[in-house]
């Protein structure tokens, strides 16, 4: 009789325990959380993941600090929720931040759940998607948090480029916080209720004097839109999460294994008729890049990454007859496509990280050159621009590129040529591949000839000679003479002969020399 | 997690799964609702579980009816309409944002304007021309309107993000 | 077939594609020969030819190129030396410059003989040797009237209602119904005016208007022996745009009225006689509201709504029509040895929009099925199958037999109920609509049973909530692993 007793008792503690751990702060806090407009931890994950997925670690993980009185304020779990669940039928590891606990403020144990589920995921080869909701260190435990924080960012190096991480910032995320998230390979930043800083305002204003807001310093539109520092932008939590679900459709588990090709019910062979009349015969005039972009791929649907920084690139996951893809495209309507400080950085990380999980990227160009200007100059535009060169040709994915119209100069060069070693380089007949544009070029090399003319005269010389370069220079035969292309290709063949070619690059292996990493302009 | 059901015309609806509890290995409850134009036009409760390997449902545990055997369908027809299901989260690509603004994407000088105040514009009409980095951008009407207001003449230089011109969807 | 008389075995093609196709592979594999079927270019992936032995490439990717083509057929099928081709329906099934092509060849054409499809194929030369063996056609003038009092005597002979009809008019256009002689001399002219303006000709024919008409279809079988039989009859009254949604055998119309049964059917052998018939074949009359019957049209083929007569009298009409053309005699020992029993009805489930009833291309991801007992699928569908605008959009043909009339209708209720295809827009909505509308279910119905109590207008169109939740958490479950 007494044994049923004690064991009742048992039972109900854990219950008991359980439902304590599930409350976090108190309603109180879960209250004001809601009121923010906010979820709590265990909302999130619940709204992230597969209905009914979600395996807990650590509900009853606690702090062990005694400074400043904290052993008599404890909450099980100590402020972030961490667990196993599936996405899509994906497994990946997930920890959500709970600001409902001391401000979702991070302590040694947190920090060890955390890095107990980053631990599991590597692994296991399974993507990790952190949810921060944080005010930073716990000030009580001193260097403990601080410990904490770097056990954290080593684990995140220690992923890069083995497992997918994934960070989610649904609130604060300010000083020391900042550099996981930034360390990971895509951030989703929440509008109007997420931030990231390194320094806030306040501290800002003491030693700089510059008056700013947080939002205007750090929140979601200035880093989706000024600084790139986050990837997506999302209107609202629900929002974040199923972009997040559409993200993790595109990239794999892990670098361990190649992924498996997604249903699609568009037919390989059809015709991009609309992509005939796209690129306009007059040069000088743009043209959506996206709307190629659109027509090729299945469904049109694109995930665009960075959508609103460095516009004159565009940079994304799609697929190809089921075969998923990522995509590096210039953008004529925005600064003529030019490459500059930002869109180089902007491609670069991307084809890197397309390299590191073995997606194969698909280039179209249309770049007139680089930007000119001091501005660009004085940034460092030779540093940037090395960079998107140095993934181009570090990167041994499938690289198929098609010339659009426009591949000038060094730009040419630098997007996925054949000489960095691109798999496959096509063109339209549209294309036109040569050192500058027939301005530029006849002004240099005719000089002599159009020295002496004025007026009239200089107009017609001048037009004659440009036609002449057009029809020589400009257009993609002498690049095809040379084998630099491998073929020219119609506009409504382009689907199915991108299909064909990524069919065949499927198994591509190639060897790189033994190194402990390369060198790149950072 | 919702799931959103696109038609061929565009229009959406949304299944919410709002809870799932388990009661057991072989029983689970799932609360759906139906939103249409954001309101809940419909709510229910289905049970599902598994009898000689086939899946049943039930809105009240007592009666209970055979489900077909399929994985998610990527098309499902009601009587006379075709939705496209997308499980999770709606596409990217699929429908695009209505611009009724127009703002300059860079610098550039205006060197034409095709229409007047009260003018009526279709979508992906061009309505002015500027041209930047040596090339003629044609800035074109996001939506069908009428021009509400137009802030630039020939000749000017603008800045980027210079708001150019107003339509109003009629 | 009764008793099969010659063992040999001999490579049939099949000139059709989707059910039919099957539905003919499966029954030359009965009688032990090879089924060879044909693919083109447009669908890679055909049902049928899961059910064939040997598989011929016919490159084109438009019917014009393909099925249609009667150059390309012959040359494949001397190519692989075919002893016999069996049309289907549609298609060349009525075609005869293919016939005498194939006869050309020394290869049989499964059908009936030449000069039969030439006579039946054309609507003047079939209702003259109809009129000719004393089989009645519709009343009336094969030649312009030009006079109202010429047309009031025509009117006077034939009997009231008429109709005065424009020579060069259709789609019924251009006519108008007279019950009496002075409406016939009220509208004589204007009908006449009517159709110059919109025919440019304003010749007016007078023909007797058929009150509450019915479609009455009457199933032959003969041998090249000279026996001609007949299968009893079958009603295709509930019709849209002159295609066939529902067919019933027998006519609830006909009913128990077996003397007129008897007449019908004995005039269609007659007729059938009169070209010396030797295959399958159709007679199809129209029966007004009097029970008179007038000849229409001989189809000199075997036709989709078979299964219905197969089922009533069960026999296998596709084996029997196979064997006949192979120079067997059917072995029947007289008409009477021929006994219907029960009641069978057919509904064509095809790919099309419920109430506009227009063709909706589409791809099958899903298809079970959960048929009470008496039913029976031809069909070419699968998981998987795309279903396009190049050909037919019928993909199955569900059939159930009762006892009675009454029972067959409670089956195909309780069919169409556990006929489960997704992915693809069906008429199963129109078609469970009709299945529980009253005067269908009563029987009683006319060719104008769609226009008049238009059905489709009553397909609810709601959206279905719990149908997709269930789906939906079907889905759930089995990716929880329940």
């Amino acid at each position: 009789m007494a044994t049923d007793e004690v064991l009742e008792q048992k039972r109900a503690l854990l219950i008991e325990r359980r439902e304590l751990a599930d409350q976090g702060g108190g309603e109180g806090r879960i209250a004001k959380q809601h009121d923010q407009g906010k979820y709590t931890a265990r909302e999130r994950i619940e709204r992230l993941i597969d209905p009914g997925t979600f395996i807990e670690f650590d509900k009853f993980v606690t702090h062990r600090c005694v400074n400043f009185g904290m052993e008599k304020n404890k909450f099980y779990g100590d402020g972030v929720v961490t667990g196993i669940a599936e996405i899509n039928g994906q497994k990946v590891a997930v920890y959500s931040q709970d600001f409902t606990c001391w401000g979702g403020a991070l302590g040694e144990a947190h920090a060890k759940k955390i890095c107990k589920i980053m631990d599991f995921a590597l692994d296991n080869r399974i993507p990790v998607i952190g949810i921060q909701d944080s005010g930073g260190a716990r000030i009580q435990e001193g260097v403990d948090a601080l410990g904490g924080y770097a056990e954290i960012f080593w684990r995140n190096v220690k992923a890069s480029g083995v497992i997918p991480q994934i960070s989610l910032i649904m609130g604060p995320s300010a000083g020391g916080a900042v550099y996981s998230p930034a360390v990971t390979d895509f951030i989703f930043m929440v509008d109007k209720t997420s931030y990231m800083f390194v320094t806030g305002p306040d501290v800002i204003k003491t030693v700089t004097h510059e008056e700013v807001t947080k939002e205007e310093l750090g929140g979601a539109a200035t880093h989706a839109e000024k600084s790139g520092v986050a990837q997506f932008k999302c209107r609202d939590e629900d929002d974040c999460f199923e972009r997040v679900r559409e993200l993790l459709a595109y990239i794999p588990a892990s670098n361990f294994r190649k992924q498996e090709p997604r249903y699609t019910a568009d037919p390989v062979y059809r015709d991009n008729s609309k992509l005939k009349t796209v690129i306009p015969g007059n040069p000088k005039k743009p043209y959506d890049m996206k709307e190629v972009i659109l027509d090729v791929v299945d469904e049109g649907q694109f995930l665009e990454v960075h959508k609103d920084w460095a516009r004159n690139i565009i940079v994304g996951f799609a697929s190809i007859g089921g075969i998923k893809i990522g995509i590096v495209a210039n953008q004529p309507e925005v600064l003529a496509g030019v490459l500059d400080i930002d869109s180089s950085c902007k491609a670069a990380r991307f084809i890197r990280f397309c390299d590191a999980f073995d997606i194969p990227i698909v280039s179209l160009v249309d770049v007139p050159g680089f930007l000119p200007g001091t501005v660009q100059e004085y940034g460092g535009i030779i540093k940037h621009g090395s960079k998107l060169l140095y993934a181009y040709a570090e990167a041994t994915v499938p690289l198929i590129t098609l010339i659009t119209r426009k591949s000038y100069g060094g730009a040419y060069d630098v997007m996925a040529s054949k000489h960095i070693r691109a798999d496959v380089n096509l063109a339209y007949p549209t294309g036109e591949i040569a050192v500058m544009g027939a301005e530029g070029a006849v002004n240099i090399v005719f000089r002599h000839e159009l020295a002496g003319l004025t007026g009239e005269a200089f107009d017609k010389k001048k037009a004659e000679l440009v036609a002449n370069y057009e029809n020589n220079f400009a257009n993609p035969y002498v690049a095809a003479e040379r084998g630099y292309l491998d073929a020219i290709i119609l506009p409504e063949e382009t689907r199915k002969r991108i299909y064909e070619y990524l069919r065949v690059l499927k198994d591509k292996q190639v060897e790189r020399p033994e190194r402990k990493h390369g060198n790149i302009q950072l | 997690m919702r799931t959103y059901l696109i038609d061929d015309e565009g229009k959406e609806l949304v299944i919410d799964l709002t809870k799932t509890k388990v009661h057991s290995f072989d029983n689970v409850e799932y609360n759906y609702s139906t939103i249409q134009d954001n309101q809940i036009v419909n709510e229910q409760v289905v049970h599902v579980r598994k009898l000689c390997g086939q899946y049943f449902v039930s809105t009240d545990k007592v009666a209970w009816k055979k489900i077909p055997r399929q994985d998610l369908p990527s098309r499902m027809i009601n009587v006379d309409t075709v939705y496209n299901i997308f499980r999770g989260f709606k596409p990217s690509g699929l429908g695009g944002a209505d611009e009724g603004e127009l703002l300059t994407k860079m610098p550039g000088k205006v060197v034409k304007i095709n229409v007047e105040i009260g003018s009526e514009v279709k979508k992906g009409e061009t309505v002015l021309i500027l041209e930047a980095m040596k090339m003629e951008n044609e800035i074109k009407s996001g939506i069908d309107g009428i021009v509400k207001a137009i802030y630039v003449k020939v000749g000017d230089t603008l800045e980027e993000n210079f708001l150019m011109m107003e339509v109003e969807a009629n | 077939m009764i008793r099969q008389l010659k063992n040999e075995s001999r490579r049939i093609m099949i000139a059709n594609r989707g059910e039919i196709a099957s539905r003919v592979a499966k029954a030359c594999r009965e009688l032990g020969h090879t089924a060879i079927g044909l693919w083109t270019d447009n669908e890679r992936n055909a049902t049928h030819l899961q059910f064939c032995d040997e598989w011929v490439h016919l490159e084109g990717s438009s019917n014009a190129e393909t099925y249609l083509n009667v150059e390309k057929i012959v040359a494949v099928a001397k190519k692989y030396n075919v002893d016999a081709i069996h049309p289907g329906y549609g298609f060349l099934s009525e075609n005869a410059g293919f016939a005498r092509a194939l006869e050309a060849e020394g290869i049989i054409f499964i059908g009936p003989n030449v000069d039969a499809i030439q006579v039946m194929g054309d609507k003047a030369t079939s209702k003259k040797l109809a009129n000719e063996v004393g089989v009645p056609t519709v009343p009336g003038t094969d030649e312009a009237v030009p006079t109202v009092e010429g047309a009031i005597k025509v009117a006077s002979e034939i009997g009231y209602p008429i109709l005065l009809k424009a020579v060069a008019g259709g789609g019924g256009r251009g006519m108008r119904v007279c019950n009496n002689d002075d409406e016939v001399r009220a509208n004589f002219d204007a009908v006449g005016r009517e159709s110059k303006a919109a025919f440019n000709n304003g010749d007016l024919l007078v023909e007797k208007l058929i009150v509450n008409p019915r479609h009455i279809e009457v199933q032959i079988l003969a041998d090249k022996a000279g026996n001609i039989f007949h299968f009893f009859e079958r009603e295709c009254s509930v019709q849209r745009r002159h295609q066939k949604i529902i067919e019933e055998a027998p006519s609830p119309f006909i009913g128990e009225d077996e003397e007129l049964r008897q007449n019908i059917c004995n005039t269609a052998v007659k007729l059938a006689k009169a070209v010396s018939y030797d295959s399958a074949g159709t007679v199809e009359f129209i029966m007004g509201e009097d029970k008179s019957f007038y000849f229409l049209e001989m189809n000199t083929r075997i036709q989709v709504e078979h299964p219905i007569t197969e089922e009533i009298t069960g026999m296998d009409l596709i084996v029997c029509m196979i064997q006949s053309a192979l120079g067997d005699n059917l072995g029947i020992p007289s008409q009477e040895f021929i006994k219907r029993t029960g009641h069978a009805i057919e509904c064509r489930i095809c790919a099309e929009d419920p109430i506009t009833m227009l063709p909706a291309p589409g791809l099958v991801t899903g298809f079970e099925t959960n048929f009470p007992q008496g039913t029976r699928f031809d069909h070419c569908l699968f998981k998987g199958l795309e279903v396009t605008p190049d050909f037919d959009p019928m993909v199955g043909k569900l059939v159930c037999k009762g006892i009675i009339r009454d029972v067959a209708v409670r089956k195909m209720r309780a069919a169409l109920d556990g006929l489960f295809i997704e992915g693809l827009k069906t008429n199963m909505p129109l078609l469970k609509v009709i299945l529980r509308e009253q005067k269908f279910c009563e029987g009683v119905y006319t060719t104008n049973y769609i226009k008049e109590i238009a059905p489709q207008e009553c397909v609810k169109t709601d959206f279905n909530h719990l149908r997709f939740y269930e789906v939906l958490a079907g889905v759930e479950a089995r990716r929880m692993g329940i």
